[in-house]
């Protein structure tokens, strides 16, 4: 999988790489946050894949053992929960290895069984308490009793979407992201990571969608917080010190 | 309701509840003035965009293992994974 990013970003960007002015509040509010549906750089199982056959058994677990398992410790940050995924991914794989037709290639199709597995596995481990959700200390004091942030946000030396050629700021992202509380951090991955629409992760998490805005709306805060704290917070991290027209200096 | 109108807790909230279900029409209004008012919101608006740009990276963790060493299958899984397989094979 290719990275492409833009060599010059201008202030922010829309997913089309769309630049979006600050002075253009109003779709600047649109842009803020919003999620167009689904349409990622996923490869899929599609006709005009050439046709491939399967590797014998033998050696699946040398070549497709640690992508697959690095695709569950992600989702599921147990790392025996995690290897049991994997080895049920295979399973079932073998068991069903005959409906592989080369529509795709065959890591992606065991990618495609893992993810059933992990939904089957989402769906039995969350229970849900209730339908309110209980209060986020954390989140709570981020804001004082008039509702205005308590630290104003720390300006950041760089773009993290430039910074994500970096391993290390996306290892930082990484334990940011397994720092969460568990409810939030399923709803994150969920919804931002793995673009699954609004609904279908209502259903698998058993929520409404009010729980899970307010659970993405504490990720979101909390994620960005321990970005700040652990990454841009920290002077040596800081790959450039340039003030390019219209990175985040302003304010 | 001038307080409220200077929420930016609601403005978070709003940005949120916006990648689930869509606003009104007074909410999006409520929000780009908001916006419009507030610096700080501005600021973490793109901040947060910029790390769910990042975050889609990670749809495909092998994307960027080589960077950061990502972890593996211990040779215990790895072995009884193995020896599993080759039981039903
Ligand atoms: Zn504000």
């Amino acid at each position: 999988m290719t990275i492409a990013l833009p060599e010059h970003r201008p202030l922010a960007m829309d997913r089309t790489g769309k630049a979006i002015s600050e002075g253009d509040f109003f779709s600047f509010a649109l842009f803020y946050g919003k999620r167009h549906p689904v349409k990622s750089g996923r490869p899929t199982c599609g006709p005009n894949a050439c046709a491939a056959s399967a590797p014998s058994p033998e050696l699946w677990v040398g070549q497709f053992g640690d992508r697959l398992y690095r695709f569950a410790l992600l989702r599921v940050p147990d790392r025996s929960a995690a290897e049991e995924l994997v080895q049920e991914t295979f399973l079932a794989a073998l068991k069903d290895r005959e409906s592989f037709r080369g529509q795709c290639e065959f890591a992606t199709w065991l990618v495609g069984i893992l993810k059933h597995k992990l939904i089957d596995h989402l769906r039995k481990t969350t229970r849900q308490t209730s339908l309110s959700e209980t209060p986020d200390e954390t989140v709570d004091e981020m804001f004082n009793r008039l509702g205005h942030w308590r630290n104003p946000p720390a300006s950041w030396a760089a773009d993290p979407a430039e910074l994500a050629i970096q391993g290390e700021f996306l290892a930082t992202l990484q334990v940011c992201l397994a720092a969460l509380p568990e409810q939030q951090r399923q709803a994150l991955i969920l919804r931002m990571i793995d673009e699954e629409p609004a609904e279908q992760v209502c259903k698998i998490l058993n929520l409404t969608p009010t729980n899970l805005w307010v659970r993405l709306h504490r990720a979101r805060l909390r994620l960005r917080l321990c970005l700040e704290n652990k990454w841009f917070g920290h002077p040596v991290a800081r790959p450039r010190s340039g003030t390019r027209k219209g990175t985040a200096h302003e304010a | 309701m001038k307080l409220n109108f200077m929420s930016c807790r609601r403005a978070s909230e709003l940005a949120a509840k916006q990648c689930i279900t869509a606003l009104s029409r007074g909410e999006r209004i409520w929000l780009g003035m908001h916006l419009l008012a507030c610096a700080a919101c501005r600021k973490i608006g793109l901040q947060i965009s910029a790390i769910e740009q990042t975050l889609r990276l990670l749809q495909e963790p092998d994307a960027t293992h080589e960077a950061t060493g990502g972890p593996q299958l211990s040779d215990e899984s790895r072995r009884r994974i193995q020896s599993v397989l080759a039981d039903r094979t």
